[in-house]
């Protein structure tokens, strides 16, 4: 079945390689300076920033609710552009066909939308405190 | 090249019914409120990969919008199931499925 | 010239055949406005209002099976407009219960009309799905909305866990749905139910049966699950006993309904009326619904958990009711209707005696019948009706599907079907029991909330079961009629 347009690996071994050359330059280099480099540890230099603010608190901090909320909403309102690719796809020959009927459809769409984001507002969806 | 590499219909078909399988595995196993429903996504992405091969493959655009559809199904469920976990967490700090079980058989 | 297949005039046409939805559509945008412009006070009128327009609209509307509103997505002719009304219907009666409840809970939560009017859009849109797609949007729209009904009370944790329950297994059950429908479409390059009972699709078909088994199996459990039938029931006495209870009414009745009519115009279109293991899967499932809910009923001594197990008892004589064929869908739309009448006056009536959560013990509910008579009296008859006694409406409900069963030579699970509902009459009778013959206890200062909306709807609701059991073809007449041009729903596809 004629299926995919680059069938076979073959298509992909360049990439392959970039990937190898990549991964081996990022060992490389990590472990070029922990060999080359001397090696004197001492209590200053085990600090997290050697010569600024003394870390507070534990790496595990949790975060507010808050950055989940307006992820969330995020994603709402983020997911809804992916109907507006196969429209902007066919959008000039639509005009050609119909006029301005399909913009206003877009708008009407978006208008929905609109009406989502002005509830969220309202309703104190995107209020900090 | 050998022709085991080369991709065809019935390699992403694995590829979805086995994905598809590990989200069902994971919704029954696992017991955190949070994994579970990643489990889920796991599945509608399983079908997501499915639809789009046989859209592919019937050369028929209905498969890809309806992956539109899940993909934006999915954003509206994602939101309302962490707004129900962010409740219970709020209420009981906690989201562990076996602990949510105030209710008697 | 024109390149694309369709033309303006043809969307224009469309839209004017889904006036209905559109009108439920635009009611919810005003009333998410309205709501977030602090006119609260307003909302239940509107979205009541709304349902009303709409229904009225989709009434008037009727037209022969088979007239397909943009490019075959939507059946807008046939049942579609009566089971569009009948759910319009559902949330007008839920609304009735619903303020007063919310508001003597003091939980003013304004966001719930509009959900519930998108609830019932949802379920209007998969109903009437002419095509997977459809029904795969409706149903999430639908759902999306119950999740949220069943989490309602956020600060109470026997609300978020029915939330979270109900969410999980829900959207585990539609990503099967979804995998079903995938397995359909790859198979026939086509999710459009004409396309899909034309005769070179059904060749197909024929020639992949295994990969249409595993599709349509997994896409019945979706459905299932959705109606609480046997093997997926489990979440259905948690879920509603967090839900609050005029809404655990409207998911009992409204989104089974459409779940119902998607799964009858599914099984017609698959034609799966000659392929039998699919059939006696089905068949199966509702025996065993109805068993299972009626026996476990019996034990609860939660009459909000009575009523969840007695749903899901319904949720079986319906099932065997779709299993016959053309006279099926009429039975299972018409107990439908009934089920809908009653059921939300049982759950309506019991949320206006609830305050607290153990107000639902039965054990609470002694001696109703000496401190509220007419209260007691008319949840007495909900009761009667869904235990299906002759006058009453639920008793022609039972009656038109069990003679649909017999009539399609289905005897003996018509026999099991009739044992299951006397079983069923006993714990009905046993809280009309416990409120008419018992003393009251000390503990029982329970009386009914003396306002005046849910009142009213109570009243409407028991002169409807009254009438319908006397006068059943008011409602029985139009359905036939919209049905009698079912089976040429395949024909017409522009």
């Amino acid at each position: 079945m004629p299926f995919l347009l680059y069938t076979g690996i073959s298509a992909y071994v360049p990439l392959f390689l970039l990937i190898i050359a990549g991964i081996g330059l990022g060992f490389l280099l990590a472990n070029l300076s922990v060999i080359l480099g001397p090696s004197r540890p001492g209590i200053k230099k085990g600090l997290t920033y050697e010569s600024g603010m003394d870390p507070v608190g534990t790496g595990h901090e949790r975060f507010s609710v808050k950055f989940y909320l307006v992820a969330m909403l995020f994603i709402l309102f983020d997911i809804e552009v992916v109907f507006m690719y196969p429209w902007a796809v066919q959008f000039r020959q639509l005009t050609q066909e119909f006029g301005m009927f399909p913009f206003w459809e877009m708008i009407t769409f978006v208008l929905i939308l609109f009406v989502g984001y002005i509830y969220m507002y309202k309703k104190g969806g995107l209020r900090w405190a | 090249m050998m022709d085991f590499f080369t991709p065809n219909v019935y390699s992403y078909l694995a590829v979805s019914a086995l994905m598809f399988a590990l989200g069902a595995v994971g919704v029954m196993t696992r017991r955190n409120g949070i994994v579970v429903f990643m489990c889920i996504e796991l599945m509608l992405n399983a079908v997501n990969l499915a639809l789009i091969t046989f859209s592919r493959m019937h050369n028929d655009p209905a498969g890809s919008i309806l992956v539109f559809f899940v993909m934006c199904v999915a954003a509206a469920e994602a939101v309302v199931g962490l707004s129900i976990v962010l409740a219970i967490f709020r209420n009981k700090l906690n989201i562990d499925i076996n602990q949510v079980n105030i209710f008697k058989w | 010239m024109n390149s694309f297949p369709f033309s303006i005039a043809e969307l224009a046409l469309s839209s004017q055949y889904v006036l209905p939805l559109l009108i439920l559509l635009g009611a919810g945008l005003l009333l998410m406005l309205l709501d977030a412009f602090g006119a609260a006070k307003f909302l239940p009128w509107v979205a009541g209002a709304a349902f009303l327009l709409s229904a009225g609209v989709a009434w008037t509307q009727g037209a022969p099976a088979g007239r397909l509103a943009f490019f075959g997505m939507m059946e807008t002719g046939g049942i579609a407009p009566i089971v569009h009304a009948f759910l319009c219907l559902s949330g007008l009666l839920t609304l009735f219960f619903l303020s007063d409840y919310l508001d003597r809970h003091d939980r003013h939560i304004s966001d719930v009309y509009a959900l519930l009017v998108f609830a019932v859009l949802g379920m209007s849109l998969m109903a009437n799905a002419h095509d997977l797609i459809m029904t795969f949007i409706g149903l999430e729209t639908m759902s999306m909305c119950l999740y949220i009904f069943a989490a309602l009370f956020k600060t109470e944790l026997k609300s978020n866990e029915a939330g979270l329950k109900y969410f999980l297994l829900g959207s585990f059950a539609s990503a099967f749905l979804l995998y079903g429908i995938a397995l359909i479409y790859g198979i026939t390059g086509t999710t459009n139910f004409s396309l899909l009972a034309s005769p070179e699709r059904i060749e197909i078909i024929q020639s992949q049966q295994t990969v249409f088994y595993v599709g349509a199996g997994m896409l019945l459990v979706g459905l299932l699950f959705k109606v609480s039938a046997f093997p997926f029931h489990f979440w259905t006495p948690d879920v509603y006993e967090g839900t609050p209870t005029p809404l655990a009414g409207f998911m009992a009745t409204g989104s089974k309904m459409a779940t119902f009519v998607a799964l009858g115009t599914l099984m017609h279109q698959l034609d799966m009326f000659q392929n039998t293991k699919l059939l006696s899967v089905v068949g199966l499932a509702s025996l065993l619904t109805m068993i299972y809910g009626n026996i476990v009923a019996s034990r609860q001594q939660n009459i909000k958990r009575m009523l969840a197990y007695s749903s899901i008892a319904h949720s079986g004589y319906v099932l065997l009711g779709l299993c016959a064929s053309q006279s099926g869908m009429e039975a299972m739309l018409f107990y439908m209707f009934i089920y809908t009448l009653m059921n939300i006056g049982a759950f309506g009536m019991l949320g206006m005696v609830e305050h607290d959560y153990p107000d639902t013990e039965l054990e609470n509910w002694r001696g109703m019948g000496q401190k509220a008579p007419l209260f007691a009296v008319a949840f007495s008859l909900f009761l009667f009706s869904l235990a299906g006694i002759p006058p009453l409406a639920g008793f022609m409900g039972k009656y038109e599907i069990f003679i649909a069963v017999i009539r399609e030579g289905l005897l003996l699970p018509a026999i099991v079907g009739i044992l299951a509902s006397i079983v069923g009459v006993y714990y009905y009778l046993r809280v009309i029991v416990v409120m008419f013959f018992s003393k009251s206890g000390e503990t029982s200062a329970l009386l009914p909330s003396a306002s005046r909306i849910p009142l009213a709807g109570a009243a409407i609701l028991v002169v409807l079961v009254l009438v319908l059991g006397i006068f059943p073809s008011l409602i029985l007449n139009p359905i036939t009629q919209a049905l009698s041009g079912l089976s040429q729903a395949t024909a017409v596809l522009p």
